[in-house]
């Protein structure tokens, strides 16, 4: 049977390396909407399901045609874009930007928890 | 008063996040001074011209086509994402990247490599020339391509010069095309961008 270049054991795990970190950064978007809707509300509960919510939200829009306008502003786009990382030679676009999109979240979403979160929090 | 300034510092962030692109986009272009003509030259001679980059290609033609030829289908009426590498007109590979897998096209002097990852196997098809009657396939989707079939029938006084401007971050010179510029019995235009 016919093969494309095979990647050597060294590349394999570097890249392995490279595809879990972003795997993991990539959920500090999600991570962040739950932390700023913690700040909203008292309930522990309510934030982890409108994360959650938002987190399916976005996962649908990726399906739907009619919201391509929207695609690449969805926390999830890029979600997939680890593949990437496996291609030869490695297609670095949508990594960059999912980590971008990512970051964009993260600050503006950190920011606005700090911004809403000004006294203490002691009511229960 | 602390909720209110802390919330105008991130309203004023979010503000300067969300301009960002457009301020990109908005940055000036600057292009060559060619003559219309001149421009048309470069990009009808333009085949041997080596680059690489990425493109995307969203077709809008729904194919009435089953199994046999959904490629073409694919082609005519979804999203191609391309990755090019290109030497020459029969010195190059062009990669369409689906969402987990791919399919590669190397063109060599011998012939053409396919690659398909899904279903693990290489084609040789080992044509020096390429057949003069054939289907589309995705390196006829390259922006470069498209351009030079787009203008290989156009003429010198049918060319004229537009502004340039900014296309996928590059700066592009602007060329119209009205076919038939001296009868005026064609109404339509064709203003392709050419960047180096």
């Amino acid at each position: 049977m016919s093969r494309g270049s095979a990647l050597t054991p060294g590349q394999l795990a570097v890249r392995t390396l490279i595809a879990v970190g972003y795997v993991a950064f990539s959920m500090l978007g999600v991570a962040a909407v739950a932390l700023f809707l913690s700040t909203l509300t008292d309930s522990a509960l309510l934030a982890s399901l409108g994360a959650l919510a938002i987190l399916i939200a976005s996962s649908l829009l990726l399906t739907i045609d009619a919201s391509r306008a929207l695609q690449p502003y969805l926390p999830t786009r890029y979600w997939l874009s680890f593949i990437d990382l496996f291609r030869n030679p490695i297609l670095w676009r949508n990594v960059v930007r999912g980590v971008a999109l990512q970051g964009v979240y993260v600050v503006v979403l950190l920011g606005g928890a700090w911004a809403n979160f000004t006294t203490k929090d002691i009511t229960s | 008063m602390t909720f209110l300034r802390r919330w105008l510092v991130v309203l004023a962030g979010i503000a300067v996040l969300v301009a960002l692109p457009s301020a990109v986009a908005a940055l000036p272009s600057h292009t060559p001074e060619l003559s219309a003509s001149q421009l048309l030259t470069r990009i009808q001679h333009s085949a041997s011209t080596p680059y690489s980059g990425y493109a995307e290609s969203t077709g809008g033609l729904s194919l009435p086509v089953t199994n046999q030829f959904s490629s073409i289908a694919d082609l005519f009426g979804g999203q191609s994402q391309l990755r090019v590498w290109w030497r020459s007109t029969n010195d190059w590979r062009v990669d369409s990247v689906g969402i987990a897998g791919e399919t590669d096209v190397r063109r060599s002097a011998r012939g053409y490599w396919t690659w398909n990852y899904e279903s693990n196997s290489a084609t040789w098809a080992g044509q020096p020339q390429a057949p003069s009657v054939r289907l589309p396939t995705a390196v006829d989707l390259t922006p470069p391509e498209l351009g030079r079939r787009l203008l290989s029938e156009a003429l010198p006084r049918e060319a004229s010069r537009i502004g340039s401007d900014r296309i996928a971050g590059h700066s592009a010179a602007g060329l119209r095309i009205r076919p038939g510029a001296q009868s005026g019995a064609h109404c339509w235009a064709t203003s392709p961008w050419a960047s180096r």
